[in-house]
């Protein structure tokens, strides 16, 4: 090879070498993209409504609050002498539970407020504590002995031990649920610290007129949520004794604004009396019928039909009462 | 001698070329042309920012879902196409893995942080992603921390997938600010 042949060759191989160094391909090695994501957390919750916006003293009753960003509620409360014993945030714009408004609860207004971990909110003036006593209420401290509040509320309290006792009469059944019998009458028994107690004898009194045509009186107390049927008891002429201590039913411990009522049982008329009811009545006027007839044939036709109408106008009053009588 | 001096000529030429100095009629130039195609990844990620409740307040201890029949409503098993709000497009030329990554939402106040195992507790979230026809209870876990998990995996080059997102907001607040965060999709080469 020539000179010029070598020149050259090696020409061919560096321009080679430079264009291979200029193909190095362009390496993308990850691609990124992003989205913003933004939110907002609750601030103060909000009280815009509350149903129901009344209650008795000595009431259990539930409740629904409406308002705003109530989820994660901590707290609710209806202000002095109530308690809500529970609730339930359902949404974020309502909360649901129930309360107890305490026998001496002051009566009037109240704010109800609902707190949540960033701060609270209320409605002024939401809910009204109502005269629950409605006939009569009496309170004592009492040490070993004899509360005789029967003129005021019908009832008699043997006391064993030390503690603050109060009573009320109402005047029809303070809760929505029936008595599991025909209905006598409701009393309220409350020793809020039964802790120097040691029993209590409760005696409900009741009048004929009370009591009606009913018999067997049986006491029953108020759990908060039925009528069960006080353990111990003794009736008598006026009145059924309940006897209450730790392990009865209800116990002292249980005498947290209950509600007593008497229930009575309608008796059922016996063969004999059934044959009496309907068996006089009968008699009776089987005789004003033969006594027409009879004035009809003998005396002529408007006899017997003015004969009839004194039947009618005599017998019906005196039919009454012979009803009443058996 | 004349052998010797050719020979010395010859080599300081060469070594004229090798420093990129060549006389104008010293040599003649060859050229190839040579064409080459380099991997090139990129995609497009559409559905645009996501604000919860439109705005609004949120609730606490409550699942969201960047879902168009509705932010409460939770996407169905499989998910579909209807209820995600967003589209990753591979624009580039080779299949990508897609993986997620969310960040703590920061604001004024204490920042709300990811729980990284899509649980949730106070001031703490939970963030999950789903790809369209996989089914939403088996959501991946959209992390802040790496590794961070796959959300698509072997998206062809032109390919698309519909994607929605899950937050479990916390359970309780501290404050009342708004917070703000970000995820990321990353589109590494498939291998």
């Amino acid at each position: 090879m020539s000179m010029r042949g070598i020149i050259r060759a090696c020409s061919i191989v560096i321009t080679l070498l430079v264009i291979g160094v200029s193909l190095s391909p362009p390496i993308v090695m990850a691609a990124d993209q992003n989205i913003a994501v933004s939110a907002t957390p609750p601030s103060n919750p909000t009280v815009d409504s509350v149903s129901p916006a009344s209650a008795k003293q000595n009431d259990i009753v539930g409740f629904i609050i409406g308002g705003s960003q109530l989820a994660g509620a901590s707290s609710v409360s209806f202000g002095a002498g109530i308690t809500v014993l529970d609730f339930t945030v359902d949404t974020d714009i309502q909360i649901s539970g129930n309360l107890l408004v305490a026998y001496d609860a002051a009566l009037g207004l109240r704010d109800v407020t609902v707190t949540n971990p960033l701060g609270s909110g209320s409605k002024s003036d939401a809910f009204t504590v109502l005269d629950g006593h409605i006939a009569g209420y009496d309170e004592a401290v009492a040490h070993n002995e004899t509360l005789n509040w029967q003129t005021e509320t019908s009832t008699v309290l043997v006391v064993v031990g030390s503690g603050t006792i109060s009573s009320a009469l109402y005047l029809q059944n303070p809760v929505p649920t029936a008595i599991p019998a025909e209905s006598i009458k409701y009393y309220d028994v409350r020793c809020l610290n039964a802790t120097g107690l040691t029993s209590l004898t409760v005696r409900l009194y009741y009048s004929a007129y009370d009591i009606s045509d009913l018999t067997n009186p049986v006491p029953y107390f108020w759990n908060g949520s039925s009528w069960i049927a006080c353990s111990n008891y003794t009736r008598h002429a006026d009145y059924v004794e309940v006897y209450i201590d730790g392990t009865t039913t209800p116990t002292l411990n249980q005498l947290q604004g209950t509600h007593f009522g008497l229930g009575g049982v309608r008796p059922v008329p016996t063969i004999a009396e059934l044959l009496v009811q309907t068996t006089i009545p009968i008699i009776f006027v089987a005789i004003l019928v033969v006594f027409v007839i009879a004035v009809g044939m003998t005396q002529g036709l408007l006899a017997g039909a003015i004969a009839g109408a004194l039947a009618i106008l005599i017998g019906i009053p005196i039919l009454s009462i012979l009803v009443d009588m058996v | 001698m004349k052998r010797v001096l050719a020979i010395l000529l010859g080599l300081s030429m060469l070594m004229m070329l090798m420093v990129g100095f060549v006389g104008p009629a010293a040599a003649a130039d060859q050229s190839i042309t040579v064409t080459a195609t380099g991997n090139y990844l990129a995609f497009t990620f559409t559905g645009g920012n996501w604000t919860l409740a439109s705005g609004g307040v949120i609730s606490p201890n409550t699942n969201y879902y960047s879902n168009p029949l509705g932010e409460m409503t939770s996407p169905p098993n499989p998910v579909t196409d209807a209820e995600c709000n967003h589209i990753v497009t591979n624009t580039g030329n080779v299949a990508v893995d897609v993986t997620v990554k969310w960040v703590d939402m920061a604001g004024t106040g204490s920042p709300w942080v990811n729980s990284d195992a899509g649980t949730n507790g106070s001031m703490v979230f939970g963030g999950k992603a789903q790809k369209s026809g996989t089914n939403w209870s088996s959501a991946i876990i959209a992390k802040n921390a790496a590794t961070y998990n796959t959300l698509l995996s072997d998206l062809a080059a032109a390919g698309h997938t519909h994607v929605v997102f899950g937050f479990l907001s916390p359970t309780a607040f501290t404050d009342s600010n708004s917070k703000s965060g970000s995820i990321t999709l990353t589109a590494t080469e498939h291998v």
